[in-house]
């Protein structure tokens, strides 16, 4: 018995010294909310030393170690040097940055939100992490940062690509689009005095720039398709050339109704896949040789639409490149696509988070994006004029003609699905080039195959017309 | 007859006290066993009877909804035929070259030359999949690559391996014969090793050439071993994912037609599209299928074994 009350003597003086060593240790100081706090909201323009107070209050004094996790590895030295210069700040706040491509990065995503395993900040579009919102996985962005993403700083895409049911989720970060990129020196060499500015002038110009060796071999492709791959890829960008003639891959209804349907298999789908077909047929692309920024950077390829990232690309990787090529808005319409940043509810710091976040989307930093990275920052009240004449590259991303509109990935979680199986199609497809090159009937017959896979995996979703 | 219960209360007590330390080391490795692969199979079993997401589960009990879909589905035929011509095709080429290599290492040329020969087909086995089918990779690239331009040499035209979608399969194949052929040549020449010489000398002595001997003497007593390398072959070739993935990753759309394999589909009904219940059916015919061929392997060649 005496023993008994000996153990018990003993343990309520530890449980006493734990309570009061942890009432006085710094990490208790940490308020959790304190990023909401009108004191931690600097706007865009304000120096990194104007919010150290609150990024002070938020972080607390406790060491903090914030993972960043993103899709994109040229974003690494981005974060890296942002971390550095939030760290100078804080001392307390050292930063680990994951990144990995953008396919295996979701699949990590998939199951690290899940488990509560996932980084202190992610970043990914707000359509891929619709799902994991529903799930409350995600936490709300505090009040103080979501009055600074309005109208007057992000345009009306950004902000819409950042919602996710009518409310925004997560802190813009970067957005892309695509330009069409061609090399001046073949361009010259054809004949061709300047860049295509219509979708029949691409096609026109794909044709001459074209070369093939003795065999018939395809050497250099006049405009590079994207023919084959795994995932969506290769739908969303037959997707970008489609809303040139005006049509999505899926379209609602009618405005607000949340039910969709196929837009992909009417006369200008059928167009623009027989252009596909018949490109492959008379050897302006061919699968056999390189694609998409190698093949640009190889003189593989004349012309190919792609994002921003490939003007930094261009520079490291070929840089006897840089001032004989060009890039040039697509002729209609683009597919936007904004990166925003999200705080998983399970995150140990989540005001630190947030204040990061906030730091992330100050000019400073926002400026770093294209200059480190090749993308460009969700701002609009940047003024890049100077960053764009010391690179021409971004012309077709930062001059796009008035009144183009911009298409955004529909917010409906089973997209993926019925994107990545069209791709499925498309690839198979573009290999039967030969049976299908000149015969609309069969291509028609082909889309109206697929358009009821994808209507059905929609009606599946709950989202069928 | 005799129950099972009945059949172990006969055996002594003293049986069991002489086995206890046996029981005793295998017990953790049980545990983990069943914790590690008993428990997730069943779960996957009871998974695939729901509609179940990734991150929402057990929406709603579906019975043998998603098996039946399957069965609809054009993906999953298309990669159950790519998956078993795969797993046929690797199977027959990579026992069959290992078991010619085998015969030759084993008895023909041996010292340091036979040592060298081995290490050199055992060596793809100790790379990791992934630089290897990046390698593979420049090696099938139409314009570049090394064996279109040694094709070149004896006047077949280049052939597109990657892009074609048979060629594409084909190309699957060659490489992971290649990885999987030294690990099956090192097992056979193994087990041939352990053939007591007395047995060829015999049938030396009766006149038998090197072939009747191969046919009649090591192929017979090699066939408990053959059965081991041609059931791990069959398994791990339909488990086939790395090389798929690998040649097929978009990254810059370089030319890479996707072979769509079972666990690749698996893969992407899952952890793409967050349809687990749907992927878990489709593993649990991978794993009816597994089974059945393994059965029948067995009852083939155990029989010629025994």
């Amino acid at each position: 018995m005496k023993q008994f009350l000996g153990l018990r003597k003993g343990l309520a003086l530890t449980m006493a010294l734990g309570l009061a060593i942890g009432a006085c240790s710094p990490a208790a100081s940490t308020a959790p909310s304190t990023a909401g706090s009108p004191a931690a909201s600097s706007s865009g323009g304000a120096s990194a030393s104007a919010s150290a107070s609150a990024v002070a209050n938020a972080c607390g004094d406790a060491a903090v170690t914030l993972n960043v996790w993103g899709g994109y590895p040229e974003l690494d030295a981005v974060y890296k040097k942002a971390g550095e210069a939030f760290t100078a700040l804080h001392p307390n706040v050292t930063f680990t940055i994951f990144s990995t491509d953008l396919r295996g990065f979701e699949q990590k995503l998939t199951t690290a939100l899940p488990s509560n395993t996932a980084g202190d900040v992610v970043v990914r579009t707000s359509n891929f992490l619709a799902r994991f919102i529903d799930q409350g996985l995600l936490a709300p962005v505090p009040d103080d940062l979501l009055a600074t993403i309005t109208a007057d700083r992000y345009d009306a895409t950004v902000l819409q690509d950042s919602s996710y049911k009518d409310k925004v989720v997560g802190v813009p970060l970067f957005s892309s689009g695509s330009a069409l990129y061609y090399n001046k020196d073949m361009l010259t060499e054809a004949g061709l005095s300047g860049p295509p500015t219509s979708m029949d002038q691409i096609w026109e110009y794909a044709k001459k720039l074209a070369k093939t060796d003795a065999s018939g071999s395809v050497t250099r492709s006049g405009i590079s398709f994207r023919l084959s791959g795994q995932g969506s890829g290769v739908a969303e960008k037959f997707w970008i050339l489609l809303l040139q003639y005006g049509h999505e891959l899926v379209k609602e209804t009618s405005p607000g109704s949340g039910k969709w349907a196929a837009d992909y298999n009417g006369p200008d789908g059928a167009k623009l896949l027989q252009i596909y077909v018949d490109s492959l047929r008379d050897k302006i692309d061919s699968q056999n040789i390189e694609h998409d920024a190698k093949a640009f950077e190889t003189k593989a390829t004349a012309m190919f639409a792609r994002e921003p990232w490939v003007v930094a690309d261009i520079a490291t990787n070929a840089p006897d490149l840089v001032g004989k090529y060009g890039s040039i808005s697509l002729p209609n319409a683009d597919l936007g696509a904004t990166e925003t940043m999200f705080v998983p509810t399970a995150a140990p710091n989540p005001a630190c988070s947030w204040d990061f976040i906030k730091f992330l989307t100050e000019q400073e930093q926002q400026l770093t994006i294209p200059t480190i990275a090749g993308w460009l920052p969700s701002r609009k009240d940047l003024d890049l004029t100077e960053f764009l004449a010391a690179n021409p590259g971004y012309e077709g991303f930062l001059k796009k003609p008035a009144g183009i509109k911009i298409s955004l990935t529909p917010p409906l979680p089973e997209f993926d699905e019925l994107e990545t199986k069209l791709a499925t199609h498309l690839v198979d497809a573009y290999a039967d080039y030969a049976n299908l090159a000149g015969k609309p009937d069969k291509i028609q017959a082909l889309l109206n195959t697929w358009a009821d896979e994808t209507n059905q995996i929609l009606a599946k979703g709950g989202h069928g017309s | 007859m005799i129950s099972p219960l009945a059949a172990v209360r006969a055996v002594p007590r003293r049986t069991w006290l002489r086995h206890r330390f046996v029981f005793l080391v295998l017990a953790p490795v049980m545990v983990l066993f069943i914790y590690l692969r008993i428990i997730p199979t069943g779960q996957a079993v009871v998974m695939s009877f729901f509609k179940w997401e990734l991150i929402k589960p057990a929406e709603q009990f579906v019975g043998f909804d998603n098996y039946t879909n399957l069965l609809k589905d054009d993906n999953f035929r298309l990669a159950f035929f790519n998956t078993t011509i795969f797993a046929v095709a690797t199977t027959v080429l990579s026992v069959a070259m290992a078991l010619l290599l085998a015969a030759l290492l084993a008895r023909a040329v041996r010292g340091r030359l036979g040592g060298a020969i081995e290490l050199l087909y055992f060596a793809p086995v100790l790379v990791s999949m992934v630089p290897v089918t990046l390698g593979w990779r420049e090696i099938f690239n139409y314009n570049n690559g090394i064996l279109n331009a040694g094709l070149g040499i004896f006047g077949i035209g280049k052939q597109p391996w990657l892009s074609d979608p048979t060629m594409a399969l084909v190309a699957v194949v060659i490489l992971s014969v290649w990885k999987q052929l030294g690990y099956n040549m090192i097992i056979l020449i193994v087990g041939m090793r352990a053939i007591p010489h007395v047995f060829h000398e015999a049938a030396a002595v009766d006149g038998a050439g090197a072939w009747q001997q191969f046919r009649h003497i090591t192929l017979p007593l090699l066939a408990p071993v053959l059965l081991f390398v041609i059931v791990i072959t069959t398994i791990s070739s339909y488990n086939v994912f790395t090389q798929v993935y690998v040649l097929a990753s978009d990254v810059q759309g370089a030319p890479g037609r996707l072979v769509r394999v079972l666990v690749y589909d698996i893969f992407e009904n899952g952890f793409r599209f967050f349809n687990m219940g749907y992927a878990a059916a489709e593993a649990v015919y991978l794993f009816l299928i597994v089974i059945v061929l393994t059965i029948i392997q067995f009852r083939f060649l155990r029989g010629s074994a025994e």
